[in-house]
């Protein structure tokens, strides 16, 4: 048996790849099933390269970056709607501030407009002085 | 217009993660491999219509980002950037943590093992690396491969067995460091 072994014409290791993801021909893979059976160094390069191809299969996924702003989410543009103050800008988002504005705004068109009641204010008219007087 | 954009859309949800996993294990880079996906899916978006359905719309997408990336490595090159390829320990600790392992002892030997396995990918001949990472990792079958890198079939088979065999012996490398430390461990602890 041993002698056997040794005239054992080993596969190259291309093969032994293809086997292992299942490439090969069904009569060239049961070939080599029964090679594997007979030859413990070849069974252990098989089984190094099942157990490396094992542990790349179960490396862990990475997961793209998720951002608000990211250039993968938003490339397409988005369509602006008014409720969406401060969307252009960090500084205003706030809504405090945007009703603030609005407010403020509001109350400068009023006075301009000059929809504000006016005030109670009355003006006298100014007293005669002497000299008014003095040509009449 | 708004159709295709909706339909863009998808896309980047459907394959983000899979680019951006494919662009960090060619590179090694986190801000690299966030940088080349963003360029792969701009390049998708404008040239979307050269693709003209003689592969799948995987494989043309596959191809697109390693070429991205593979120029990506070669600008890195020139610029002599040493970082290439040497993932920081603490990104993949980061990234080993959010694995799902049951037991802290098997999280704490696959965070190790990631580390050392992507510190041994970067060592890879480039190409091996692409087919390596197109097979093992993304699953792509030989022809899918053969067509995003532009390879004849026998050269993709030879490249994978040589990648792998390097890697095969780099893994019996660190599970004989392991052994050795643990056995020395367990001197210490009984002397």
């Amino acid at each position: 048996m041993k002698d056997y072994q040794e005239f054992i014409i080993l596969p190259d290791g291309i093969h032994l790849s293809q086997y292992l993801d299942g490439e090969l021909e069904t009569y060239a893979s049961e070939e080599l099933t029964r090679s594997i059976g007979l030859n413990p160094m070849l069974r252990d390069e098989v089984e190094g390269l099942r157990d490396t191809i094992a542990v790349l299969n179960h490396m862990p996924s990475h997961q793209a970056p998720r951002r608000r702003h990211s250039c993968l989410e938003n490339m397409p543009r988005r369509r602006f709607r008014p409720s969406q103050i401060g969307y252009w800008s960090d500084t205003a988002r706030f809504p405090f501030e945007a009703a603030f504005n609005i407010v403020l705004m509001a109350l400068l068109m009023a006075l301009y407009l000059g929809v504000l009641p006016a005030t109670d204010l009355e003006i006298e008219p100014a007293a005669k002085t002497p000299i008014d007087q003095g040509h009449k | 217009m708004h159709g295709d954009r909706r339909i863009f859309r998808e896309l980047v949800r459907l394959y983000q993660d899979r680019i951006y996993n494919l662009c960090y294990r060619l590179l090694g880079s986190e801000e690299e491999a966030k940088d080349v996906s963003q360029e792969v899916f701009i390049t998708i978006f404008r040239k979307i219509e050269s693709f003209k359905g003689t592969s799948r719309l995987s494989t043309w997408i596959y191809r697109v980002a390693t070429n991205h990336a593979l120029n990506r490595i070669k600008s890195m090159k020139r610029r002599r950037y040493k970082q290439t390829l040497s993932l920081t320990r603490e990104a993949v600790e980061r990234r080993a943590n959010m694995a799902v392992f049951p037991r802290p002892d098997q999280l704490l030997c696959a965070k190790q093992l990631e580390l050392y396995l992507q510190e041994e990918l970067g060592r890879l001949d480039q190409d091996q690396r692409t087919v390596v990472v197109l097979r093992d990792m993304e699953g792509l079958s030989y022809q899918d491969i053969g067509q995003v890198t532009g390879l004849n079939a026998g050269t993709v088979k030879s490249r994978l067995h040589r990648g792998r065999t390097r890697l095969k012996e780099a893994l019996e490398r660190w599970f004989e460091e392991q052994n050795e430390r643990v056995t020395n461990e367990r001197k210490a602890e009984a002397g």
